[in-house]
């Protein structure tokens, strides 16, 4: 034990020292008495004499010329362009362009799917699983009676044909929404305001239901929009008045619509 | 202080300086802080203290000449567009040796992306080493010494590119270059019992690889 542990730090002696200076003395001793260090030391004595005896390289003598010249081109801006192409062509440059037509195609789907242009709504909507049906479903666009009081003239539609008529208004929001075009409320966000009969009896004098009704709008870029709308009847004797039918909703405008 | 502007100014200031200009050498720190402000002179003097022994160290990584010769130039087109960067925490010496080291390094590794398949495979190292071919010992004795002496540094030159990277730079700045542990350290950015451990393992592959000659 002893022993390897005095081998041990005598190679290490052997290796760390130089060519050209002496052991240390206790390595020197070692290595009178234990044979297998000292065939350790000439070997490795023979080695580095090996590889320290490669004759040095020198440099050519256009070394200065083609470093100078090389200085100047990088100062004239050659080595850009000289480094442009390697870039190009390169590893890097390939990774870089392959991620960026990903990244542009990954969004150009998602913008073609309406990712960008849901409300958190319906978001939410899409997290929340439809609600359980106990009976039959009803068919679409049947009343449904929730037990819950529902004014007269809201009609209440099937789960199925409600989402479709909320998505329908997104769209219809998110086109006036859009630059450019007549500025809009999204009712997505509140609910639209409901005239019911009786309202619409106490302003009588504004709206009245059982004669014809016209009004105007302006929008964004000043244009005025009349429209014009038949009187709304539910009773078959109203449609037709004096042999005639009413006349359908009538529209002028002092531009296009 | 000249400034360089053209390629028909290529005698470097070391050559074309009269004599008595250069009875004080001014210390390396000393030319690259004027590099910086611009004297191309010095770094003229600079290029030639260290040419040859940048050159030869690179030849000693990566076994090519001319491979050898322009990566010893393009470190001096680093430290030339570096100068302004310089700090002088450590030698001159070893922070152009680290510049050379690197890009030798990175060539290695360049070559070892472009080498297919090895198609003898014997003395691969195993351990990320570049495996190149290496020619078996002739056991015959030769009767010309000098053709002895040929040979036995063409068999060093090819066992030390057999030699991983790691092991390869440490050894070569040891026992060629003849740097101390301590800078070797500095070079390679790594703690001298860390350089002290590779030398170790580098000559042991050596032994192994070239036993015939011991």
């Amino acid at each position: 034990m002893m022993i390897l542990r005095e081998c041990r730090a005598t190679r290490r002696n052997i290796d760390e020292t130089g060519l050209d200076e002496g052991l240390a003395p206790r390595a020197s001793e070692h290595i009178s008495v234990c044979a297998s260090c000292r065939e350790f030391h000439d070997q490795r004595i023979r080695l580095r004499e090996m590889v320290g005896s490669l004759q040095p390289v020198d440099a050519p003598a256009d070394f200065d010329v083609r470093l100078r010249a090389r200085l100047v081109g990088e100062r004239a801006g050659k080595t850009t362009w000289f480094a442009f192409p390697g870039f190009v062509f390169g590893t890097p440059a390939v990774a870089m362009i392959a991620t960026v037509i990903v990244l542009a195609g990954a969004i150009m789907l998602l913008n073609r799917a309406g990712w960008f242009s849901r409300s958190p709504h319906q978001f939410a909507a899409k997290s929340q699983p439809p609600p359980k049906q106990v009976g039959p479903s009803p068919a679409p666009g049947v009343m449904k009676d929730t037990g819950a009081p529902v004014p007269a003239n809201v009609v209440v539609l099937a789960d199925d044909r409600r989402r479709a008529v909320k998505q329908q208004r997104n769209r219809m929001s998110n086109v006036a929404a859009k630059p450019g075009n007549v500025t809009s409320r999204d009712f997505t966000l509140q609910p639209a305001p409901v005239f019911t009969q009786n309202e619409a009896e106490r302003n009588a004098a504004e709206i009245s239901l059982s004669k014809p009704f016209e009004f105007s709008l302006q929008d964004s870029r000043g244009v005025t929009h009349k429209i014009s709308l038949p009187p709304v009847s539910f009773g078959s004797q109203q449609l037709m008045q004096n042999g005639q039918r009413f006349p359908p909703a009538s529209y002028s405008a002092n531009r296009v619509w | 202080m000249r400034t360089l502007s053209s390629v028909e100014e290529l005698d470097f200031a070391a050559a074309a300086m009269p004599a008595h200009v250069l009875v004080a050498p001014m210390s390396d720190h000393a030319l690259l802080e004027a590099t910086r402000t611009g004297d191309e002179d010095a770094f003229a003097v600079l290029v030639g203290r260290y040419r040859n022994q940048i050159t030869s160290y690179i030849y000693r990584m990566t076994n090519d000449y001319e491979e050898s010769v322009d990566l010893a130039q393009e470190t001096f087109v680093r430290l030339y567009r570096a100068a302004g960067r310089y700090q002088t925490t450590h030698a001159f010496s070893t922070y152009l040796y680290r510049i050379a080291t690197n890009l030798a390094i990175s060539e290695l590794r360049k070559r070892k992306r472009r080498r297919l398949v090895s198609l003898t495979g014997l003395l691969d190292p195993g351990d990320g080493g570049e495996a190149i071919d290496f020619n078996p010992v002739d056991q015959q004795p030769l009767q010309d010494v000098s053709l002895v002496d040929t040979e036995r540094r063409e068999a060093v030159k090819r066992a030390i590119s057999t030699l991983p990277e790691k092991y390869r730079a440490p050894l070569v700045l040891r026992d060629v270059q003849g740097k101390s542990y301590d800078e070797i350290a500095a070079i390679l950015c790594t703690s001298e019992g860390t350089v002290k451990s590779r030398i170790n393992r580098a000559r042991n592959f050596l032994r192994d690889k070239m036993h015939a000659y011991l």
